[in-house]
C-alpha cells in the first residue's frame, strides 16, 4: 500500500457512523418502497442559478415609506419599486382572503374590502372563490360573499386547515388528528382518516384526467393527507381507499436530517406533488391513471422552508426560507427533472402567507417585521409594491393586533 | 477479482453474519429477489468507501453523504435492471464519482457568481471545506477531476484505464492529472513518511 494510499485511507470523516446508519435507514426504507413504487429518477440538488444573483432583493428593515423603496432601488435587481400607505389597486386582478385577528376579509382588486365576520382561519372556494370557509372553534362554516352563513358543520373536536376541493364539490378539513371531508352543500360530513399530522391535506386536481374524461365520469376527487407517522397517502376522498399509499416520499427523507414534513401541494395539473420538510422540498411527478408513469426527486438543503406555494400555472414552485433571521422567496423551477431557483427577495425578519396571483405572474407575501405586504412580479421585469402598515388597515377596533394573513387569492366569477 | 472488487473489500464494516463471505453476484441476485439482508451486506461493504470517495472529492461532510445516499439510492431504483455478472462496487463508484465532481463544479461556479450583500451565510453554500487536515488541504487545490483521480486510483484502486470509462475520459488523460496531482501531493505524503 502507498503511503498516498494510507493517508487517504485514514483521514478521518466526520459522523463517520452516524452518516452510515441515517444513509442505511433512507435506503432501506427506499428499498421497501422498491416494489410498490415505479422506477424514479435520481435525486438532485437544486443549484443556484447564476441568474439568482441578479435578480435579488436585498432590504434593511427600515421604517416604513419611501426609504425602504430607496433601500430596495440601491440595492437590487428589481427594476421598479415602490411603496405605498394603503391598500389601493392590487398590481394583478382578483380578490384577496385575509385572516386577520377580527375575522377573515374580502378584499377587492380595487382596493375595497369588507370584513366578513367573526371567524378563524379561512378558504375560498374553488375554482371562483364564490364561498368562503371558515373554522369557528368545533364548527365548520360555509359563508357567501357578503359573509350570510350558508351551512355549517360541528366537528368532534376543534376544525382547523379547511380546504376546498378544485371542483368546488368538497372540502377537507381536519378535526383534532382527524381528516373529514363535507361536501359543498354542507352534507354529508364524514370521517376519511384518523391520527393525521398537522399538516394541511391537499386535494389533487383531476380536472385533466385524461382517463375519467375517456369515460366522461368525473371519477373520485382524490385527496392527499400526512399520517402521524409523516407517510403520505392519497385517498379517494368519498370511500376512504387508497389510490396511492405505502410508496411515501416520507420514507425517503431521514427526519432528524431534513425536518418533519411540514406542507404538501398539487400542481394545478395534478401531475406533480410537492412536500416540503424543514431542510428539503422534494418533488414528484405522477402521472394520471392506476400505475404511476413517472416520478422524479428534487431535494435542497439550506435554511428552514416555511412555506410552499405552487403556481396556479405549470409547475413552479415558490418557497420561503428562514435562516439566521433572514426570510428568503425564492421561485424553483422544474425542467425535465432539472431544477434552478431564483431569488426573489430576501430580508431580517419574518415572511409569511405566500399566494400566487390568478395569472402566476406576481407573489404576495406578507413582511410581518415591516407590517407590509409585499406584491412582488415573479417574471421580468422585476417589480416589487409594498403595502405600508397593513396591521391597522384590518383592526377596526384599532390597538395592537395580529398581522394579517393572506389566505388566498382568487379571480372571482364577474 | 478485479482491483475494483478488491478495493471495494477493503473497507468492510459490520457484515451480516448470514450473508458474510457470499459473493457479490449472489447478494445482487437476492437483493433483487426482496432480501433486505442482502441488500445490507452490499450496502454495508460499499458505504464507507463511497462515503469517503465523496468527502474526499466535494470536502463537505453533509454533502458527501447526501451525495453518497443519493448515488445508492439510484443504484437501488435501477436494481432490477442491473447486470449481476458486473461487479456492484464501480457500478456505485461511478455514481458517486460523478456526482460528486458535479457538486464541486456547481459550487465554484456558484462562488464565482457572488453572493449578494446581506446574503453572505444565508443563502450561500458552506465558503470554507472542511480542511482540518494538511493533505485534505492540498487536495482542495486540485481542480473537481483532478480529485477524483486521486481518489479513484489512489483510494478505490481503479486502473486508469478503468477510470477513463468511469469519467468519460481518455486513458491519457487519466494519466497527465494523476501526474500533475501527484507531483503537488508528492512533498506532503513524503514528509508524512519521514
Amino acid at each position: 500500500m502507498s503511503a498516498l494510499e494510507e493517508r487517504l485511507r485514514d483521514l478521518p470523516v466526520p459522523e463517520d457512523d452516524a452518516a452510515e446508519e441515517r444513509a442505511w435507514l433512507v435506503i432501506s426504507a427506499a428499498y421497501a418502497d422498491r416494489a410498490q413504487a415505479p422506477a424514479r429518477r435520481p435525486v438532485r440538488r437544486l443549484v443556484a442559478a447564476a441568474a439568482a444573483a441578479v435578480a435579488v432583493a436585498v432590504l434593511a428593515l427600515t421604517p416604513a415609506g419611501a426609504e425602504v423603496v430607496d433601500v430596495v432601488r440601491d440595492v437590487v435587481g428589481i427594476e421598479d419599486a415602490q411603496t405605498l400607505p394603503e391598500l389601493g389597486p392590487l398590481p394583478a386582478a382578483g380578490e384577496l382572503l385575509v385572516d386577520s385577528e377580527a375575522g377573515p376579509w374580502i378584499v377587492r382588486d380595487d382596493g375595497s374590502k369588507h370584513q366578513l365576520g367573526d371567524y378563524g382561519q379561512s378558504t375560498f372556494s374553488a375554482p371562483r372563490g364564490l364561498f368562503v370557509a371558515a373554522t369557528d372553534g368545533r364548527r365548520l362554516v360555509a359563508l357567501g360573499p357578503t359573509g350570510e352563513v350558508r351551512w355549517t358543520v360541528t366537528a368532534p373536536a376543534t376544525v382547523s386547515d379547511a380546504r376546498w376541493a378544485p371542483s368546488g364539490f368538497r372540502v377537507a378539513y381536519r378535526s383534532g388528528d382527524d381528516l373529514r371531508v363535507v361536501s359543498g352543500d354542507g352534507t354529508g360530513d364524514h370521517l376519511v382518516a384518523g391520527g393525521v399530522a398537522p399538516v394541511a391535506p391537499a386535494w389533487r386536481p383531476t380536472a385533466s384526467l385524461k382517463l375519467a374524461a375517456a369515460v366522461g365520469e368525473p371519477g373520485p376527487e382524490q385527496l392527499t393527507y400526512v399520517d402521524a407517522g409523516g407517510r403520505v397517502h392519497l385517498v379517494d376522498a368519498d370511500t376512504g381507499e387508497t389510490i396511492r399509499g405505502g410508496a411515501s416520499p416520507a420514507a425517503l427523507f431521514n427526519r432528524d436530517r431534513y425536518g418533519p414534513l411540514r406542507q404538501i401541494a398539487w400542481s394545478a395539473s395534478g401531475e406533480r406533488f410537492v412536500g416540503s420538510w424543514d431542510r428539503a422540498l422534494f418533488a414528484e411527478v405522477i402521472g394520471h391513471g392506476p400505475n404511476p408513469s413517472d416520478a422524479e426527486y428534487v431535494a435542497t438543503r439550506g435554511d428552514r422552508i416555511t412555506e410552499t406555494a405552487l403556481a396556479p400555472r405549470g409547475d413552479d414552485v415558490a418557497v420561503i426560507e428562514r435562516g439566521g433571521g433572514t426570510s428568503t422567496i425564492r421561485r424553483i423551477e422544474f425542467n425535465r427533472g432539472h431544477a434552478s431557483d431564483t431569488t426573489l427577495f430576501a430580508g431580517p425578519g419574518a415572511v409569511e402567507g405566500l399566494k400566487w396571483s390568478p395569472d402566476g405572474r406576481w407573489l404576495l407575501a406578507g413582511w410581518r417585521d415591516a407590517d407590509q405586504w409585499l406584491f412582488i412580479r415573479a417574471d421580468r421585469p422585476r417589480r416589487l409594491v409594498a403595502i405600508d402598515e397593513v396591521t391597522e388597515q384590518f383592526a377596526p377596533e384599532g390597538g395592537d393586533a395580529a398581522f394579517p394573513r393572506v389566505s388566498g387569492w382568487v379571480l372571482p366569477q364577474r | 477479482m478485479s482491483a475494483a472488487e478488491q478495493a471495494s473489500e477493503r473497507l468492510p464494516a459490520a457484515p451480516r453474519a448470514t450473508w458474510l463471505g457470499r459473493r457479490e453476484g449472489a447478494l445482487v441476485r437476492a437483493a433483487q429477489n426482496g432480501s433486505e439482508d442482502a441488500l445490507e451486506e452490499l450496502f454495508r461493504r460499499h458505504w464507507r468507501p463511497a462515503h469517503r470517495a465523496a468527502y474526499l472529492i466535494v470536502h463537505d461532510s453533509a454533502a458527501a453523504e447526501d451525495i453518497a445516499q443519493e448515488s445508492f439510492l439510484a443504484a437501488i431504483r435501477a436494481l432490477d435492471r442491473f447486470d449481476r455478472r458486473r461487479p456492484f462496487g464501480p457500478w456505485l463508484h461511478r455514481i458517486t464519482v460523478n456526482r460528486a465532481i458535479d457538486f464541486s463544479r456547481s459550487r465554484r461556479i456558484r462562488s464565482e457568481v457572488g453572493i449578494p450583500p446581506g446574503l453572505e451565510g444565508e443563502a450561500a453554500p458552506p465558503a470554507q471545506p472542511e480542511l482540518s487536515d494538511e493533505l485534505l488541504a492540498a487536495l482542495a487545490g486540485l481542480g473537481p477531476e483532478q480529485r477524483a483521480v486521486v481518489v479513484l486510483r489512489h483510494l478505490l484502486g481503479y486502473t486508469p484505464s478503468e477510470i477513463g470509462e468511469m469519467l468519460e475520459m481518455p486513458r491519457g488523460t487519466v494519466n497527465s492529472r494523476l501526474r500533475r496531482a501527484l507531483d503537488r501531493l508528492r512533498p506532503l505524503v513524503e514528509e508524512g513518511e519521514g
